[in-house]
């Protein structure tokens, strides 16, 4: 007998958790470039070769670093990088926990 | 019983070899953006690669299960069929020159669909139509390879959509993607994980098919420990071992893939790995990394499908079982004649095996045939070069309204200067209507004065 139920099942957890975490992910992303931690210049082109920005491209970056720095407070500052490190430990224990359900840890523990 | 013993060995080994071969294909899926992206130096990335795909194999035993007690029926007191070890190892064989052809001719292909059409194409030949479960065939490996890669295209689109909505900044200050290339250091390594717990399973499940119908084995219960084992190094050591391989694919496909996009797409690959494995559905861990890649691209703006690569990709996909079914099949017609019949089936399959090894020695290395499947599925997405960046909401609305203001005054301008116009047309009217009339009255008393006179 196919159990028909479990193939929404699995699109739904496989779907909601991957987009959870990369929604946890990018929201710690975006408060460490808000902090003035972001790696300002990209790549123009993207072309997964092994080219990073070149030197010029560098200080640009580490300048406007700077830039953005000054204009926030500590108090801010400190409070943006928080809440990244929040949102990466939160994407580390959602895998975390995920795996550990696999292993049937809560079996284990909860009988 | 010598003979079984000598085909239980030959089938361990080749199903070894065969594990060793999937993790030296499958390294470049996993860790050729970290490395692409400089996040990583090869090394540490192919070594990290190899010890989360040697953890992986020990995670679930599920899939394991759906191989070796559930796709064949090997336990004849159960009302099953007695499968002889000889039709696994001519499974083997036929899914091992299937996936070298492949592998030859640049063709996109599942190591994992060529192990199972061997397996069931062995298997049909060698004892019958009813020693192959039929609903577990459906349920556990053609669903699943409809649905998984499918789900990790939705799932790669969702999250890359999000994943520039939330890091998009109008302000001109650095939206900060680059730090998705740090994320892609742990999604890659979870993606290698999710392998090692999907593909080398299918592999203990073969083994312990193989103890089973030797008698080795109680039927239904799980893979020994030497085997979870045996299997767990096997990949590892192939995917330290397909290292190099990495760099000859870096030039390939994966040019368009940026980091906020590789991220959302190795995610989303490795939780539906991992949860599909959960469930012991046996997937192809290259067709699910090829849906997300396809789904990341099509979240990106300004991206096209181009259905004929798509096209193209889809029918490999779709012959691998068939053919690799074949070929197993052919393998177990000629295992049928005893002894004799094993010793033809391992020959043909080392000249092949060699030929296609020394051939492929000569050839040279370039992009076109260092593509891998996951690469390969790269290029189904077209995305356009200068779009035009996106404007904030809130300017886009503010822009409207003042183009509803401006119109509004234009309208009312127009509407006055309209009724200006037809003011002064009446006026104009009113005096030249004045003019008329002084004129007539001038007529007539012109014409009376000289009435009088007369």
């Amino acid at each position: 007998m196919i159990d028909w139920s479990l193939f929404p099942l699995v699109t739904v957890v496989s779907i909601g958790v991957a987009v959870l975490l990369v929604v946890i992910f990018s929201i710690g992303i975006r408060l460490l470039a808000s902090a003035g931690y972001a790696l300002a210049v990209e790549p123009k082109e993207f072309t997964d070769q092994i080219t990073l920005p070149d030197e010029e491209e560098l200080k640009a970056a580490k300048k406007m670093k700077k830039k953005l720095q000054k204009q926030l407070s500590d108090a801010e500052r400190r409070l943006y990088v928080a809440g990244a490190i929040c949102c990466f430990v939160l994407a580390a224990a959602i895998i975390i926990s995920g795996l550990l359900l696999l292993l049937g840890v809560d079996k284990h523990l909860f009988g | 019983m010598n003979e079984i013993y000598f085909l239980v060995v030959a089938v361990i080994a080749l199903a070894l070899f065969f594990d060793f071969t999937n993790g030296f294909h499958d390294t470049a899926n996993a860790m050729a953006t970290p490395i692409a992206t400089g996040a990583l130096k090869p090394k540490t990335a192919v070594t990290i690669a190899a010890i989360l795909n040697l953890v992986g194999a020990f995670i679930s035993v599920e899939v394991a299960k759906t191989i070796s007690g559930g796709l064949i029926n090997e336990d004849p007191s159960g009302g099953g069929v007695l499968i002889h070890p000889g039709f696994i190892f001519a499974g083997l064989i036929g899914a091992i020159v299937w996936n070298l052809l492949t592998w030859l001719l640049g063709l996109p292909s599942s190591s994992s669909h060529a192990l199972f059409g061997g397996l069931i194409g062995a298997a049909l030949v060698g004892a019958g139509f009813s020693s192959v479960n039929y609903d577990v065939l459906l349920a556990k490996i053609i669903i699943p390879a409809v649905l998984a890669p499918t789900i990790a295209g939705l799932g790669a689109f969702l999250a890359t959509r999000i994943a520039y909505k939330i890091t998009r900044r109008f302000d001109s200050r650095p939206d900060g993607r680059g730090g998705f290339r740090w994320g892609q250091i742990f999604s890659s390594s979870f993606l290698a994980l999710s392998h090692g717990t999907n593909d080398a399973q299918k592999v203990m499940g073969v083994i312990t098919l193989a103890l089973v119908s030797a008698g080795m084995q109680e039927p239904g219960t799980d893979p020994q420990f030497w085997v979870i084992l045996s299997c767990a190094l096997a990949i590892a050591l192939g995917t330290y071992s397909g290292g190099w391989r990495i760099i000859r694919t870096l030039g390939s496909g994966l040019t368009e893939v940026k980091p906020a996009q590789g991220f959302a797409a190795e995610v989303t690959s490795a939780t539906t790995v991992l949860v599909s494995s959960h469930f012991g559905f046996a997937l192809s861990t290259t067709q699910v990394a090829s849906g997300s890649i396809i789904g990341s691209g099509l979240g990106r703006r300004g991206s096209k499908v181009k259905w004929r690569t798509a096209g193209r990709i889809g029918i490999a996909w779709l012959m691998t079982l068939p053919a690799a079914g074949i070929v197993g099949a052919l393998a177990a017609w000629v295992a049928h004649f005893g002894l004799i019949g094993y010793i033809i089936d391992t020959f043909v399959g080392m000249i092949i095996i060699l030929g296609i090894w020394l051939w492929s020695r000569k050839q040279k290395v370039n992009h076109e045939n260092a593509v891998s499947g996951v690469a390969a599925s790269a290029k189904v997405v077209k995305i356009k070069k200068n779009i035009k960046p996106l404007e904030p909401r809130r300017a886009k609305k503010a822009r409207k309204v003042a183009k509803a203001r401006k119109k509004e005054k234009e309208a009312k301008a127009a509407a006055k200067l309209r009724e200006e116009m037809l003011k002064t047309a009446e006026i104009e009217k009113i005096e030249a209507k004045k003019k008329a009339k002084q004129d007539s009255k001038k007529k007539k008393s012109k014409k009376k004065g000289k009435g009088a006179k007369k």
